[in-house]
């Protein structure tokens, strides 16, 4: 799975501990105050001990202690974990110690980052820690699971190896759980350092950043290039991405799953960024479930975290198939829904190409309450494709003429359409696009607006909270 | 003079009137009720108290122009909405019109239903929309479809805030689908009503499959397979009971103390059958609505996802008059594994629940998570982590009754001690374990097991053993992460007391925009 990386490291002593926590217990857990990159965080490594880095009642009071210490100072809570699970040898006092672990975490969760590298094993229900968190980084090498291999055997008698249950690469490519992979501990902690550089210490700042060597007013040629003239050609929006955000600036989060939904942290004109945006190159860009999830999650997650948002959008719709409809799809798709239109950080829409129907509504469209909406000369903004719409407005008229006939006049009438409606024009005029812009201006006109945009503020009526869907 | 130009003015009020009382033709309403449909404003004279609704801008018309449509502008634009009570108790709703334009969304239509929206919000009072249209009104183009936005903000604003509710009464494709997706409860009525992204079309046309209207997006599987339907009904009158009888158990805002009821079950009721209801071995199953049932003030329960994720079976229900949610695992599905969807539908019905302060109360009898590979690749780690995430994060009172097992990972998640649960009660009959005893013998004992010679009898008599010594309710009554160990008899009388006691509890969430929930 290939990981893009941009390295935004200021220090070459990556993690520096600074005051103990917990030291002494003697168990396998260890905490420390330390710094990441120069950044002051919250430190935990659960690893080795009697038991394999199992967690029991010792380890559990470290962790919590530690995490219960970051959110008070509100800095990022960093772990490294190599762990069996559940300390077997400490009953239900290990089970009580994690959900105690779990419930501080919970606190933490859009208070300050949460982030993971696993290393080694990370199984049994304290696995479940990894999906609580923000980000998960994982070496090719570690594995995570719910229940092991000998249960799966026990219970479908099939009889299959770790990796294969839980190894990096699958959860990488088919369950989302890590946002990067990494080669080795280092490299891991490499990644965490990356991926916290993109983040504020707590929910209550705004991301670092400022600098910028690359002139915002840069026309973005390479981008205006790249796109097809024909409709239905395939490009790699990875590239429209890296020529628009400062050069280099771009880090793909959960880059092999999904991948028909790019996501990832950038830099515009110095500021930071979250981009989420459709990817031609895989299944056409079409929005299936595992696609709404991921961008879900890290809409919600750039919005905790007061990252401003910027969606690129070229989808001919959502995925059909009665596989997909029976798993879901109305539900999931309503997720990604709710994330965008509960996110009060700046938003920043550029449509490239294709926005049709409900996938271009949920693609962060104004109705949903973007900021600002630029649309390429390119972009089809409408209801639904030619086909489509000229069956439902003229079938009548069509069925009642003869077949050689019928093919003629629906083509024209299928021309008519594309040239009256698919365009930016008709959403322009409306002002659902703000603009209409030379795709080479792109980076300048998006780096004017989000710079204008960075002090928004706005409030979403006070409750206990939404009730997303799930 | 005066009345004459007054009765004049009433006389033209009166037709504009009877145009938006009837604004599709005879033709259109008959074939709505062949197909055994109410009309638009017949679904809201049901739902609502007799006599109650009161209807806004029934005069509004769409100011659309192009396709013809100037000349066909029917008062309502296809949609009736206004405000009415239930029990009492007022609502807002909206209920889309089939016989107008098809009740397809318009700009105007959607103004309808935001100013409905806005209303409902602003006074507190609960959503219920009654959905029976075409989707987005292609005539009116890229403004129609940008509507749904406005739509879609005002559902997710008003999420957790009022209660929001769905009813699909017809069909409800495409970009429709998402308004009723995102609010708290979703009804369908089998054979008449039908959601989807994709239609049946698209899917031959891009897959090759065949596939029905009602297998693609029907009540059944929306209630069996994809988990968007919560409550499912045979018809319309039914359904609309339903929702009447689901608003009972919902404060009308995020402010408001849950509804209480003047009870008529003696609240320390003993429940003397629940002493027998345990098969004789913990892995043989039994139906746990019956415990619910019960419990539950005359055996009222009323079921969430019903056919969908049973291994989970969550509800409302009341305790000596107080409207609660309860959860449990269902021995007799799956063993009452804890598995990907149930995990994803507790997780919502608790949020559910704490968003509008409805104490929660579980019965733990949980064996673990499902294995598999499966369940592994599908994300298990993800979304199990939502049900515990929505445990974790939950103020509401908090309730819990270990009947029987309560095995490792799964338990911790089932509302433990450890994740904030106020009150855990076990039954004599509970086993606490860090896994199923045979498998902590298994993993502590390998050795021993491996060299007996008779492996099968030494294993029996270890996992005896250990569940003397380890997996019964007292280890964990020690250390106080089980409060108190009770008869089953009184499980009634202690949930009563309980919640009576934590009816006060007050619980702070951390300041935060919103947590980051797995998704």
């Amino acid at each position: 799975v290939p990981v893009c990386r941009a390295r935004f490291r200021m220090t070459f002593d990556l993690l520096t501990p600074t005051a103990s926590i917990g030291a002494g217990r003697g168990g396998a857990a260890d905490a420390t105050m330390a710094e990441l990159d120069g950044r002051p965080i919250g430190f935990f490594r659960l690893e080795g001990g009697k038991h394999r880095g199992a967690l029991g009642p010792s380890e559990g009071e470290v962790i919590e202690r530690m995490v219960g210490l970051a959110l008070d100072a509100g800095v990022p809570i960093v772990g490294v974990v190599s762990s069996s699970g559940a300390d077997l040898h400490e009953g239900v006092a290990s089970l009580h110690a994690w959900g105690r672990v779990a419930k501080r975490l919970g606190e933490a969760s859009g208070v300050v980052p949460v982030v993971l590298a696993v290393v080694g094993p990370c199984v049994s229900g304290p696995s479940l820690l990894a999906g609580m968190a923000d980000h998960v980084v994982m070496t090719h090498d570690a594995f995570a699971f719910v229940t092991g291999p000998r249960a799966v055997e026990a219970f479908t008698g099939r009889s299959v190896d770790a990796a294969a249950l839980g190894g990096a690469s699958l959860h990488a490519s088919r369950t989302g759980v890590p946002s990067l992979l990494a080669d080795d501990e280092e490299d891991a902690l490499g990644g965490v350092a990356d991926l916290l550089s993109y983040l504020p210490a707590n929910g209550m700042e705004t991301p670092p950043g400022g600098w910028c060597d690359d002139p915002p007013d840069r026309r973005s040629s390479a981008a205006a290039t790249v796109v097809p003239t024909t409709p239905t050609a395939v490009y790699d929006m990875r590239t429209v991405i890296g020529d628009v955000v400062d050069d280099g600036s771009f880090l793909e989060v959960r880059a092999g799953y999904a991948p028909n939904m790019v996501t990832g942290y950038a830099r515009l004109g110095g500021l930071v960024i979250g981009v989420v945006a459709n990817q031609p190159f895989h299944r056409a860009g079409t929005i299936d479930i595992e696609a709404s999830r991921k961008a879900a999650r890290f809409v919600q997650s750039c919005d905790s975290f007061n990252v401003p948002l910027l969606t690129f959008v070229d989808t001919p719709g959502f995925e059909p198939g009665r596989d997909l409809e029976w798993r879901g799809m109305i539900r999931h798709g309503a997720e990604l829904v709710f994330a965008y239109g509960e996110a009060t950080v700046p938003r920043l829409c550029l449509v490239v190409r294709k926005a049709y129907g409900g996938a271009y509504i949920v693609m962060d469209s104004r109705g949903l309450g973007n900021d600002f909406c630029a649309a390429w000369p390119t972009a089809e903004i409408a209801v639904m494709g030619a086909k489509g719409a000229v069956q439902i407005l003229f079938g009548k008229r069509l069925a009642g003429i003869d077949a050689a006939d019928r093919v003629r006049e629906a083509a024209a009438l299928e021309a008519d359409y594309v040239a009256q409606y698919c365009t930016p024009y008709v959403a322009h005029e409306r002002g659902f696009v703000d603009e209409v812009i030379d795709p080479a201006d792109t980076r300048r006109v998006l780096a004017g607006a989000l710079r204008f945009l960075v002090n928004k503020r706005e409030h979403l009526p006070v409750r206990r909270h939404s009730n997303t869907p799930l | 003079m005066g009345e004459t130009w007054m009765r004049d003015r009433l006389d033209d009020l009166a037709r504009r009137r009877s145009g938006a009382l009837h604004p599709g033709t005879p033709q259109a309403v008959e074939r709505q009720h062949a197909k055994g449909k109410l009309t638009a404003r017949e679904r809201i004279d049901h739902l609502l108290d007799p006599a109650s609704f009161c209807e806004l801008d029934m005069l509004a018309r769409h100011r659309a122009s192009g396709m013809g449509l100037e000349h066909n502008r029917p008062y309502t634009d296809g949609v009736v909405t206004g405000y009415g009570t239930v029990d009492g108790r007022q609502v807002c709703v909206f209920s889309q019109d089939f016989t107008v334009f098809g009740g397809a969304l318009g700009e105007v239509f959607a103004e309808k239903i935001q100013k409905c929206m806005d209303l409902a919000a602003a006074t507190g009072v609960p959503m219920v929309g009654i959905n029976d249209g075409a989707g987005a009104r292609i005539q009116e183009g890229v403004a129609a479809l940008a509507s749904y936005g406005g739509i879609f903000r005002r559902n997710i604003a008003s999420s957790g805030v009022v209660p929001q509710i769905s009813v699909i009464m017809g069909p409800c494709a495409g970009g429709a689908v998402y308004s009723p997706a995102m609010t708290d409860f979703v009804f369908m009525v089998r054979e008449t009503s039908h959601m989807f992204i994709t239609g049946p079309d698209v899917v031959k046309t891009v897959t090759g499959e065949d596939v029905t209207l009602e297998q693609l997006g029907g009540a059944l599987s929306h209630s069996s397979k994809s988990g968007v339907a919560h409550f499912v009904t045979d018809d319309e009158r039914e359904c609309l009971d339903a929702v009447r009888r689901l608003l009972a158990f919902l404060p009308s805002n995020h402010l408001e103390a849950p509804p209480w009821r003047a009870p008529t079950d003696e609240p320390a009721r003993v429940c003397p059958e629940l002493v027998s209801l345990l098969p004789a071995t913990v892995d043989q199953p039994y139906d746990v609505t019956k415990l619910i049932a019960s419990v539950v003030d005359d055996g009222d329960f009323l079921e969430y996802h019903r056919h969908w994720a049973m291994n989970l079976v969550c509800g409302f229900g009341w305790v000596d008059g107080r409207a609660v949610g309860i959860l449990a695992n269902q021995p007799h599905v799956l063993a009452g594994v804890l598995d990907i969807d149930s995990a994803e539908k507790g997780a919502r019905f608790v949020r559910t629940c704490d968003a509008f302060g409805i104490p929660i109360v579980t019965f733990v009898d949980v064996p673990g998570f499902m294995p598999g590979t499966d369940q592994e690749s599908g994300g298990i780690i993800r979304h199990g982590a939502k049900l515990l995430f929505a445990f974790c994060e939950a103020t509401v009172p908090r309730v819990q009754v270990i009947t029987r097992r309560a095995y490792g990972g799964a338990s911790v998640v089932m509302n433990s001690k450890a994740i904030g649960c106020d009150l855990v009660y076990a039954w004599p009959s509970a086993e606490l374990a860090v896994m199923d005893p045979a498998g902590v013998v298994d993993f502590l004992h390998r050795e021993e097991l491996d060299e007996a010679d008779d492996p099968a009898a030494r294993r029996a008599e270890l996992v005896d053993e250990y569940r003397a010594g380890q997996a019964n309710p007292y280890v964990a009554a020690e250390r106080g992460y089980v409060d108190e160990v009770i008869d089953p008899a009184d499980t009634r009388a202690v949930l009563a007391r309980s919640l009576a006691f934590l009816a006060g509890k007050q619980a702070e969430p951390p300041r935060r925009k919103h947590a980051n929930v797995p998704v």
